[in-house]
């Protein structure tokens, strides 16, 4: 799999983006900084998701949008971190937000829905649109 | 350079400068975020709670949970134990650069390889990457990709993305074809 940032471009809030997340919201949870980190690296050795959908650390939230749990549990809450599939590659994410969450329910889906569109939208009529993906 | 090469990789890459105290972390809890990285998808994979962990661990639920969240080091006993209690057992070396881990969805395949040929995955693997390592034909194929082929065999090893979207898949095998298994990591 190959990780991208939710282009900076289609942004105006920089500080509201999942790279300022890890910098500032972590920055006093150093291990939850380098779970992160650790789960990335995983991820990005997979070819196939369905073991990592399988143990719930990847989950389907709504309509595209998909969110990471790291870690699946944890008393002081856990990062989610919210993502949809590359338009021009199926095997790419796009990392659309993120936030330490306490609840079970997802709180920041509509931040992120709101980028999936405006990221999808910003890759129509491309020249590569259209293809079939990979 | 290799997998880690991307965007998000050079972001972390960016934090350790930017933050010593989190680069002084990193390095000396990077192996047991790893392995708790491993635990979380072996726990989570098995459906097993804190308290099951514990008890097949022979120990409290509350040292299960400190060692989660990575608190304190564990002593090595611990390690041991959880390893033992997730139906595996502990590995740890110095060669840290030259140790690989096999991605969590080829765990099954190599299991079933392995169990076909007699042989354990460790073995399975390091015959695996013998014969790609060492035979003819290495090939440095773009950046973060190596590609060992085997012309002969129509076989090849490869670490890291492919040169090309359009490249052929790598396939990850190097045994003559004594059985239907012999490529059958690639999946």
């Amino acid at each position: 799999m190959k990780l991208i940032w939710y282009p900076s471009y289609l942004e105006n809030d920089e500080k509201a983006s999942v790279k300022a997340f890890i910098r500032k919201d972590l920055a006093k949870y150093p291990d939850l900084r380098l779970r992160v980190k650790t789960f990335l690296d995983r991820l990005k050795d997979l070819q196939d998701l369905q073991p990592l959908f399988n143990s719930e650390q990847l989950a389907p939230v709504h309509d595209g949008l998909f969110e990471m749990r790291i870690p699946p549990r944890r008393r002081g809450g856990v990062v989610r971190i919210y993502y949809c599939v590359g338009q021009d590659d199926s095997k790419t994410f796009v990392l659309l937000d993120a936030e330490l969450k306490h609840e079970t329910d997802p709180g920041r889906t509509g931040t992120a829905l709101k980028r999936m569109a405006t990221y999808i939208e910003s890759t129509k009529g491309r020249p590569n649109d259209g293809k079939k993906r990979r | 350079m290799g997998r880690n090469d991307g965007e998000v990789s050079a972001f972390f890459n960016e934090l350790k400068v930017e933050d010593s105290r989190y680069a002084a972390y990193e390095e000396r809890f990077g192996a047991l975020a790893e392995f708790v990285t491993d635990y979380e998808f072996a726990k989570e994979s098995q459906k097993l709670t804190q308290a099951e962990v514990a008890q097949r661990a022979a120990t409290t639920q509350s040292a299960i949970s400190r060692f989660e969240a990575m608190k304190h080091p564990p002593t090595y006993d611990l390690l041991v134990r959880v390893s033992k209690a997730l139906g595996d057992h502990l590995f740890l070396s110095p060669f840290g650069s030259l140790s690989v881990s096999l991605p969590y969805d080829l765990h099954d395949k190599a299991r079933q390889i392995a169990e076909k040929r007699g042989q354990t995955v460790k073995d399975l693997m390091q015959d695996y990457l013998r014969q790609g390592i060492t035979r003819d034909g290495f090939v440095v194929c773009g950046k973060g990709s190596i590609n060992v082929s085997m012309p002969n065999e129509n076989l090849s090893l490869s670490m890291g993305q492919p040169s090309s979207p359009e490249a052929p898949r790598p396939v990850c095998g190097g045994f003559p074809p004594s059985d239907d298994s012999s490529n059958a990591l690639a999946g």
